[in-house]
């Protein structure tokens, strides 16, 4: 078994009384996309940075390919980093910001030359070579700073919200790009983002961190479906909650006394007392077929295209997100809505 | 009617400002010995100046003055802002703070009687490194000024990533930061030129036999009456202190441009 790109062993990092990363563990296995996903201010940053060695833990240690990193300076650490406004050398063309770290290695000029044109043709920036970044166009500069970051051709690259910046229209077209790129050169990401639907998409495992510690770390589909804590299923797509005491169980399912009424849902070794069960709104159906139903009235409906998102007052006074076909609701109906004992989770508070 | 009264306004405050200047350089084309009497044009104060060796030889100590302590402060106040901007709070910093700006706001004639006690005490002998040494000082806290405000809006990110990509944080900061702050540079390395070339009571406290600088000497020919001569020694000090001026801003108008 390879040693992991990279691995966190209980780091943790204090900024005056905030406790930024808290006993962090995590590896990145070699040629992965792993993105660390959370609110801002969680910590995912800092933990980034500790891989690029602009911050040091204060417990714990970092390991690069099996090598400990904790006396290694940025600049000697096989690893690189795209940041999140780029950083790119306003003074320098966009074949010497690529050039910039091939010239620190000491490679000889005609291997720097070969290898610029092949990130300028990776990033597909022909014909921009002799450009400022001034002068390129939000997603250029992107690519721009992509290619540089990947010239030197880490094993592990780095990424600080690299679709941030970017627009909507043009961020999913990056989305796709950068996914090809890694997968054709091979080299681990890292990615850093807040944004859900950019990990869910892109990574081939996730973190999700809060308040400095990792609260799940999985694939993007076992996390949407299968999310272990309260702050989990809010975070990671659309929710609703149905929280209250356990008075029934047997070996797969307990039944659950809510404001809304008594709900049944699946599980597997639950032995609290006090349920929060998580139900996402494409698992609830308009209509009264399904173990589990509760009324209420529908309060407003989004349009989202192929969809809609209803928000239905229920009895109790808590808001229901149902996703339903286009039209299917209307504002001010009352209906009953169910779901079976397998559609909803049991998670932590 | 307030359009006129806008514009002779504005007219007036050139006037006040510039015509005592614009009457210096036309005296300076004067025929005539008499400052006061038009005696028709001439260059012949010019060539008169430059027969005159002892105002070319202090016009060459100014020159040489203002070159080397302008380039010593520059590298003093690019030293001094990198302390202040990126050492974060260090033992002594605001006594290095006071020190570094005291003479910004310190009388000359205070500044320049200190400097003397000084180099007495040691027992230096005056002459031209001790008026170097006076203009150095003097002109650091300016210096530092315009080179401390534009490294305070650098983004430090850039010197990260250029360590990223295997600079050294030395090599990072002389590939990265120094070319941004270039033109800050050029701005304190004019201003500390033309502080000294301009400066008469530091250098006059400070300076010995056979280092008398320009304003010196022409401050000390007009106390024995104004000649057509220093007029045109005045005009070329302006015209080269405009001179350099205008080749700082067409550098930064040009960078600005990019």
């Amino acid at each position: 078994m390879n040693d992991p790109v990279l691995r966190f062993d209980r780091v943790s990092k204090q900024f005056g009384a905030t406790r930024a990363v808290d006993d962090v563990s995590l590896e990145v296995r070699a040629g992965e996309f792993f993105a660390l996903l959370g609110p801002s201010g969680c910590g995912k940053t800092t933990l980034m940075r500790m891989a690029a060695g602009f911050e040091t833990p204060d417990t714990g240690a970092v390991f690069i390919d099996g090598a400990d990193m904790r006396a290694t300076p940025p600049h000697r650490r096989p690893v690189n980093m795209m940041f999140q406004s780029y950083a790119l050398f306003p003074h320098l063309t966009v074949a010497d910001n690529i050039a910039f770290g091939l010239k620190r290695m000491g490679v000889d000029r005609a291997t720097i030359v070969t290898r610029v044109a092949e990130m300028v043709r990776i990033a597909q920036l022909q014909g921009m070579e002799r450009r400022k970044p001034a002068q390129l166009s939000g997603g250029q500069r992107q690519r721009v700073a992509l290619a540089r970051a990947l010239a030197r051709g880490p094993k592990l690259l780095l990424l600080d919200e690299p679709l941030g910046a970017l627009d909507r229209k043009l961020r999913e077209e990056t989305q796709f790009e950068l996914m090809q790129i890694q997968k054709k050169l091979n080299v681990a990401f890292l990615v850093v983002t807040h944004d859900q639907d950019e990990a869910l998409a892109m990574a081939d495992r996730i973190a999700i961190m809060r308040a400095g510690r990792i609260e799940q770390l999985g694939a993007p589909g076992e996390i949407y479906a299968r999310p272990r804590t309260k702050f989990v299923a809010g975070f990671v797509g659309e929710t609703n909650f149905f929280e209250g005491r356990v008075i029934a169980r047997d070996a797969h399912a307990i039944r659950i006394e809510t404001p809304d009424g008594v709900i049944e849902i699946a599980h597997e070794g639950f032995s609290g007392d006090h349920a929060i069960v998580s139900v996402r709104p494409e698992r609830i159906a308009p209509g009264g077929a399904g173990r589990n139903s509760v009324a209420g009235e529908v309060q407003d409906v989004i349009f989202r295209g192929d969809h809609s998102l209803a928000r239905v007052r229920l009895s109790s006074g808590a808001l229901l997100r149902v996703a339903a076909d286009a039209g299917a609701l209307a504002q001010g109906a009352r209906a009953t809505f169910a779901f079976g004992a397998n559609d909803g989770v049991i998670v932590d508070g | 009617m307030t359009m006129f009264a806008r514009r002779a306004a504005l007219l007036a405050g050139f006037l006040f400002l510039y015509a005592p200047i614009a009457l210096l350089v036309v005296y300076s084309f004067n025929a005539s010995r008499l400052v006061t009497v038009w005696g028709g044009f001439s260059t012949r104060w010019y060539g008169a100046l430059l027969a005159n060796e002892q105002m070319l030889a202090s016009a060459a100590t100014s020159l040489k003055v203002a070159a080397l302590s302008a380039a010593l402060s520059t590298v003093l106040a690019l030293m001094a802002a990198v302390a202040l901007e990126r050492f974060g709070r260090f033992g002594g910093r605001t006594l290095f703070v006071g020190a570094l700006f005291a003479p910004i706001v310190m009388p000359e004639i205070v500044l320049g009687l200190s400097l003397l006690l000084v180099f007495v005490a040691l027992d230096l002998p005056r002459g031209f490194w001790t008026v170097v040494a006076a203009h150095t000082t003097f002109s650091l806290g300016f210096a530092t000024v315009a080179i401390r405000a534009r490294l305070a809006t650098l983004d430090r990110s850039l010197e990260e990533a250029a360590q990223d990509l295997g600079a050294t944080p030395l090599a990072a900061f002389a590939h990265v930061a120094v070319p941004q702050l270039l033109p800050a540079i050029a701005g304190a390395y004019a201003m500390a030129f033309i502080l000294s070339l301009d400066d008469l009571v530091i250098a006059s406290f400070t300076s010995g036999p056979g280092s008398t600088t320009l304003p010196m000497r022409i401050y000390s020919q007009v106390r024995l009456g104004v000649s057509p001569e220093i007029n045109a020694a005045s005009t070329l000090l302006l015209a080269f202190g405009s001179l350099a001026l205008g080749a700082l801003a067409f550098v930064s108008w040009r960078r600005g441009e990019k």
